[in-house]
């Protein structure tokens, strides 16, 4: 019996995973479809009771018998940061607020193109993280309708609807909940788009998000006694934009994403230019076990560069919030 | 009857397939992620922490960043009855030198650590099972990752 109910699991787990599209059903599945109805019933029974995963846990460890790992065929994962951990992070640099700089909202409904509507997305849900972590209560729902206009303009459902306005309404006063509720939206935003197979819509509208929340960043360092150590923090996003520009990449097929990468190119090339200085990585461990990852790339500050990099994020910036029919 | 058979199926199947992606999208967050974490600390979940459907028996590696001047904490779960094993290595996100690998530590499934620099690492996690049915499958794989502030030693606050 439990062999019978593994297959069953087994084959519904493998429609479900390789994303069969219902629409393309075949003759022959169909006539199989009776089964595979009771079979996906079982599957919601066990998905709701949670199930048992002691069986698992309770196995004894023995390696010799287990198959090797394959070291040829690897999936790769990029688990990108929200807009609101890379404002929070980039507000430890000490940057001041500033609504000037805010893509303005009446600018949202002028852009047509599919691009500028999923980049620009990202651009205001980036903005909409920076005025929730500085607080400006002002514009933290206004910026909300936004993103919601938009996120529907770009046929995302599910995620911006009105009981997340009222739950944003209700904890205006309270910013921890604000920015927790915020990034729940953000996760939830992304998984719609990854479940849906919208991963090149998911990229242009991260893409927005990092272009923006660098270009906050940049337009609020200040020529003060922190200014090395907050330059040094911006340049260090290096890391996390070759991430993002390997994960973009793979959705390079698509017109709009393609267009997307050639603008990142430019900051890319100047990212390439910051001088690192590399040791070796370790792990250490100290007398008490605690252990350390030592050694590694440092940013070594340059104003030449950085100042070519403020221009080029400027200039990106500038052309993804302009209204343009291309 | 033809007709009742292609409109409820799909239905439930989507209905199914939605669950199911539910129920693997927070995983991590799931009582299943728990990793212990020390009294005296208060840890945060990292950005990063992720949960995504993989593949028995074939590594997948999670390309995360992680912060300077920070404590991580690790921990790997999978949500399915075949695994039997959870491989887990740090490895060096521009040379791919292996920093850790829990082979040598009895696959322990968390891992806690400081950070001094700003740096990629990849995580490369491999759901192990011994049982031939399982290989191939795919299962919920959760990477819990919690990060604190570093913590001032003694000597470090002189």
């Amino acid at each position: 019996m439990p062999d019978i109910f593994n297959t069953i699991v087994i084959f519904v787990n493998n429609l479900i995973t390789y994303k069969i599209n219902c629409i393309m059903l075949t003759k022959n599945l169909l006539h199989k479809s009776l089964v595979m109805i009771v079979a996906a019933g079982v599957l919601l029974f066990v998905s709701c009771q949670g199930g048992n995963k002691s069986g698992s846990q309770q196995t004894a460890a023995d390696s010799s018998n287990l198959k090797d790992i394959s070291q040829n065929v690897k999936d790769v994962v990029y688990p990108l940061p929200t807009p609101f951990e890379m404002t929070k992070m980039l507000s430890t640099i000490g940057v001041g607020y500033n609504s000037a700089i805010l893509n303005p909202v009446d600018k949202a409904e002028k852009y047509f193109t599919e691009r500028s509507k999923a980049v620009n997305l990202g651009v205001y849900i980036a903005d909409f993280a920076y005025v929730n972590l500085c607080q400006d209560k002002t514009y933290a729902l206004t910026y909300f309708k936004v993103i919601r206009d938009l996120a529907l303009k770009n046929n995302i459902y599910g995620c911006f609807n009105d009981a997340l306005f009222n739950r944003i309404q209700d904890n205006l006063a309270n910013n921890d909940s604000l920015v927790s509720i915020s990034q729940e939206m953000y996760y939830n935003m992304s998984d719609i788009l990854e479940n849906a197979n919208r991963q090149n819509m998911n990229a242009l509208i991260t893409s927005g998000v990092l272009i923006e929340s660098i270009y906050l960043a940049v337009m609020n360092v200040n020529n003060d006694s922190e200014h090395q150590k907050n330059i040094q923090k911006i340049l260090e996003q290096k890391q996390l934009f070759d991430n993002f520009y390997e994960f973009i990449s793979l959705y390079k097929k698509d017109k709009d994403v393609k267009l997307e990468l050639n603008r990142l190119d430019t900051l890319k090339k100047t990212l390439n230019k910051v001088v690192v200085k590399s040791t070796n990585k370790i792990i250490t461990k100290d007398k008490n076990n605690h252990r350390t990852v030592k050694g590694g790339q440092e940013i070594i500050v340059n104003e030449t560069i950085f100042k070519e990099f403020k221009e080029n994020i400027i200039k990106v910036r500038q052309e993804i919030t302009s209204i343009s029919t291309k | 009857m033809n007709l009742f058979r292609i409109i409820l199926f799909p239905v439930l199947l989507l209905v199914s397939s939605h669950a199911f992606s539910q129920d693997c999208k927070d995983f991590y967050k799931s009582k299943d992620c728990y990793v212990y974490v020390p009294l005296d600390r208060d840890f945060q979940l990292y950005n990063q922490a992720k949960s995504a459907y993989v593949e028995i028996g074939k590594p997948t590696i999670f390309k995360v960043v992680l912060y300077g001047k920070k404590d991580f904490i690790v921990g790997i779960c999978a949500g399915d009855k075949y695994y039997r094993q959870i491989r887990f290595r740090i490895i060096d996100g521009i040379t791919h030198t292996i920093l850790y690998d829990n082979k040598d530590f009895d696959f322990i499934e968390s891992f806690g650590f400081t950070v001094e620099k700003t740096q990629p690492l990849d995580l490369e996690v491999t759901v192990m099972s011994k049982e031939k049915a399982a290989q191939s499958q795919k299962v919920c794989l959760g990477i819990q990752i919690l990060w604190s502030n570093v913590q001032e030693t003694p000597s470090s606050k002189k």
